[in-house]
């Protein structure tokens, strides 16, 4: 009993055990279904789309992606959907190997461009995949900002401005461009525009980094439905890597215009002369590797050859719309775009018959070309001339820019109190309409002309006539003749035209001024160097001093003041002496003068002793006698100094 | 010392006169002088009015021998020349009164339209130019001597009493005079070019490839055009157009603008 009951325990755990296996193999069975079904999923191919942004503005633009995997795969199929343009922009591809068995998966990239604004719904884009058709989700599109609704007419809208990814654009290949050593690019920045509207386009020449090339021309749109600006001779130059290959990349900016209406495809042409390396075919040694078999002499044996190629980009269509012709204005002169217009006057105050410039200026961006100058509205008591005009683009295609008009205006009627408003009529290409633009009318204030006012009929009559007979006020713009009046007055008068400085005395007269000039330069230094000098100083004042005395001494001699005269003498004498003996001139006495002076300083020692003398005792001198007493001392200080 | 005072004194009124008697007759030359014709520019505005050209250019042609240039009366003189259509004395008479009175907006007017109207193209002068088109040549040249005059003054009133013109106020008078003096010779030399200059007044002129009656014609240029003169010989002259196109014309067929020009008197 007891074995019994072992046997059906092991059978019991045997059939436990043989359940577990069971179970781990079902589930392990059911893991290989699922992931082979997946794999046979994947083999037999899928469809999935998506669009970026979801919500755009309206002129903005949209990229569809549709991913195709399969074995066998076929191009995209979307269906119209009304309001909506889908542009192919590239197309690129990636393949697997997965046990052996190639698939491929195909991405495609489309823009997505709305005429209207609204909620839009792209049906299921369809592809045939390894034989069976297959679909993917419909996707949602929302179109917002201002602009027309998506039932009002297509055929009147613009087209948007299509901000493509350009990373996406440039990082790849655009179909017909892969193996290629060089391509060329046109992107309008537009793909519908109106006939005369200025597009700017970018042209790109892509060449093979490493490949030498010649440009034998600019690129030329080649269709004759377009006028190009003129393109820069030097176009800027960059690096791009496209597809992992990089390229020297040559890009112009500029702009063109559609002269006529219709759909137009836009390419460009570039001819160029690629020097194409080629590798020389020497053989290879049948034993071991050459001395040559390295990069410096496959380098130095390599020769290229010259191929002169004509590069073509691809061709993009563009719509051309007509410019309306309801509501065209009457002084509309084709100018296309967004423009704004502002005017000054040169003066705010004058006569009657002064001219004045009027400045008028519009700013934008469009066909500058084909803005004319703005109008007066109302040119009654105004003579007008024609205008001039400056054009100074903002960028290198001359789209933006401003363009300035100087017109000179002269008023004919005092009575005038301002400058009428001026008139520039364009279409507008985001309003789709045309607009006139108009100034304010500049206040003025204009006097009555001075002739007039003098009420000299004879002038008058001539200043009229002479009006009359050159002006035309409105008409002048349709007539050759529109002179300014003639001058009244001789005013100042020259005897010859020749000019001032040919005359010999007033190149002459030049010399005072230059000679001033000197003078000032050198009595400036003087002083400059007489207040740097004490003993210049000391003299100039010893010289005042002995000057001074001398005066003194002739006024004494006049009034016969004896006591006076000696005194100023001596004062004379020791001022002279100081300065010779360089002390001070109250310190030198009679016995000082005795001691030092000699013989031929008699004089001197005279008018000392005279003067003690005529101090002390009251001695006297004629007249006569004094004089000559003041000849001798004069001589005599004048000698102690040589 | 008041001996001193009194010789800088008279030295200073000495050079204080001299320097009035040379402004003087600085400003004298331009002075207007008497005018006994204009009874005769009159006459030449009436006549003008009439409609008679050739009368107003008669009478003037009187008034520029008896009174001498203004620019008035060179400019009326070019209205009556492009009113007969004679266009190459208009523009050589709106360029004469254009070198007197370079501001003048009436005679910018008429002589850009004479231009137009007749098909000559002509650059328009920058904005920064145009303040040097405040004064003519002579005023310019005179107000670079006067500044000159002024300053080389102030020097001397310096270097006589140190003490008159000390610190900021000598430096902003000379500032001043310098400035002036920039000025004008910025001035006269814009102006100077206006003295080399000519006008075609022949139609069709021919320009010869070297100065003989014999030599080939390299190109013909219309009356009214400007030119350069470059250089004299004998009867012809060496000019150069607008367009860099060199060659000797006919003396006959070219007026200067500025008659006693240099190069004409060589």
């Amino acid at each position: 009993m007891r074995s019994l009951r072992i046997e059906l325990i092991k059978a019991i755990e045997w059939d436990r055990i043989i359940i577990a296996r069971t179970c781990f193999l079902i589930v392990v069975c059911t893991l290989i279904l699922f992931a082979g079904g997946a794999q046979a999923q994947g083999l037999a191919g899928d469809i999935s789309a998506r669009v970026e942004p979801q919500e755009i503005a309206l002129g903005d633009a949209a990229i569809l992606a549709v991913y195709i995997s399969g074995e066998q795969t076929g191009a995209p199929s979307i269906s119209p959907v009304d309001g909506l343009r889908f542009l192919p922009i590239e197309q690129s591809s990636q393949y697997h190997s997965v046990n052996g068995r190639i698939s491929s998966t195909v991405s495609y990239l489309y823009q997505v461009q709305a005429e209207g604004s609204g909620d839009y719904t792209i049906p299921p884009v369809r592809a045939n995949i390894n034989g069976r058709i297959r679909k993917t989700e419909p996707i949602d599109l929302r179109v917002s900002g201002p602009g027309r609704s998506r039932n009002s007419s297509a055929a009147s809208l613009l087209p948007p401005d299509p901000k493509v990814d350009r990373q996406a654009g440039t990082s790849s290949h655009r179909p017909g461009e892969e193996n290629q050593l060089a391509f060329l690019r046109v992107t309008p920045s537009k793909y519908r525009s109106y006939v005369g509207q200025l597009v700017p386009i970018e042209i790109k020449a892509f060449f093979r980094q490493g490949l030498q090339a010649t440009l034998n021309s600019l690129p030329v749109i080649s269709n004759n439905a377009f006028a190009c600006q003129r393109l820069s001779k030097k176009p800027t130059q960059t690096e791009e890597v496209i597809d992992g290959v990089p390229y020297v990349v040559l890009t112009w900016h500029t702009a063109m215009s559609a002269v006529k209406e219709g759909e137009h495809p836009v390419s460009a042409e570039l001819a160029a002369t690629l020097i194409i390396p080629q590798t020389s075919r020497r053989r290879r040694p049948a034993f071991g590797s050459s001395l040559f078999d390295d990069d410096f002499f496959n380098s130095f044996f390599n020769t290229s050859r010259e191929e002169a190629v004509t590069l073509t980009s691809s061709r993009q269509n563009m719509r051309v719309l007509p410019l309306p012709k309801a509501g065209r204005p009457k002084n509309f002169s084709g100018a296309v775009g967004q423009f704004r217009l502002w005017a000054s006057a040169s003066l705010k105050s004058c006569m009657v018959g002064d001219p004045i410039t009027l400045k008028m200026t519009v700013k934008g961006d469009g066909n500058f070309d084909r803005v004319s100058s703005p109008l007066f509205t109302s040119p009654k008591g105004w003579k007008t001339y024609t205008p001039t005009a400056s054009f100074k683009p903002a960028d290198s295609s001359g789209y933006k820019g401003k363009k300035r008009f100087e017109q000179a205006i002269i008023p004919l009627e005092a009575s005038i109190k301002k400058i009428p408003s001026v008139e520039f009529s364009y279409f507008n290409t985001n309003s789709e309409k045309y607009v006139t633009l108009r100034t304010k009318p500049i206040k003025i204030k204009i006097q009555p002309d001075s002739i007039q006012a003098k009420g000299s009929s004879h002038r008058d009559a001539i200043r009229k006539a002479s009006l009359a007979g050159t002006s035309d006020s409105s008409d002048s713009m349709k007539t050759p003749s529109g002179l300014a009046p003639i001058h009244m007055d001789l005013g100042p008068v020259v005897n010859n035209l020749r000019p001032v400085f040919a005359n010999p005395w007033f190149i002459g007269a030049q010399g005072i001024p230059l000679g001033l000039l000197f003078a000032g330069l050198f009595l400036g230094r003087r002083n400059r160097r007489l207040s740097d000098d004490p003993a210049l100083l000391k003299r100039r004042y010893v010289k005042q001093k002995v000057g001074k005395s001398i005066k003194e001494m002739d006024r004494a001699i006049v009034g016969h003041d004896v006591p006076g005269f000696f005194t100023a003498c001596r004062c004379t004498a020791q001022e002279r002496l100081g300065e010779i003996w360089s002390q001070a001139p109250e310190t030198i006495t009679l016995a000082e003068v005795k001691e030092r002076l000699s013989e031929n300083a008699a004089g001197v020692r005279h008018v000392f002793e005279n003067a003690d003398a005529v101090a002390y005792s009251g001695q006297t001198f004629s007249q006569e006698e004094l004089k000559q007493f003041r000849d001798l001392l004069v001589k005599e200080l004048k000698n102690l100094g040589t | 010392m008041n001996l001193t005072n009194m010789k800088n004194a008279k030295i200073l009124r000495f050079l204080i006169v001299t320097g009035m008697i040379a402004l003087l007759s600085c400003v004298s030359f331009t002075s207007v002088l008497a005018r006994q014709g204009d009874d005769l520019f009159a006459l030449g505005n009436e006549a003008y009015a009439e409609g008679k050209y050739d009368e107003a250019i008669f009478y003037y042609k009187g008034v520029l021998e008896q009174e001498g240039y203004s620019a008035s009366l060179l400019y009326n003189m070019a209205n009556a020349y492009y009113q007969k259509k004679d266009i190459g004395q208009a523009i050589l008479h709106y360029e004469r009164a254009l070198y007197l009175d370079p501001g003048n907006t009436d005679i910018q007017a008429n002589l850009g339209l004479a231009r137009k109207d007749f098909g000559l193209v002509s650059t328009p002068a920058p904005d920064w130019q145009r303040f040097f088109d405040l004064l003519n040549l002579n005023w310019w040249g005179i107000l670079a001597s006067g500044a000159f005059g002024v300053f080389s003054l102030l020097y001397l009133l310096r270097g006589i009493h140190p003490g008159i013109l000390k610190g900021a106020s000598f430096k902003v008078l000379a500032t001043v005079c310098l400035l002036c003096f920039m000025a004008g010779g910025i001035g006269a030399a814009m102006q100077y070019k206006n003295i080399s200059r000519g006008v075609v007044i022949k139609d069709n002129a021919h320009l010869l490839v070297s100065p003989f009656d014999s030599a080939s014609s390299s190109a013909s240029i219309k009356d009214g055009k400007t030119v350069r003169i470059a250089k004299t010989y004998r009867g012809y002259l060496l000019v150069e157009g607008v367009n860099g196109k060199s060659g000797w014309i006919k003396k006959n067929s070219v007026e200067p603008v500025v008659p006693s020009g240099k190069l004409w008197e060589t």
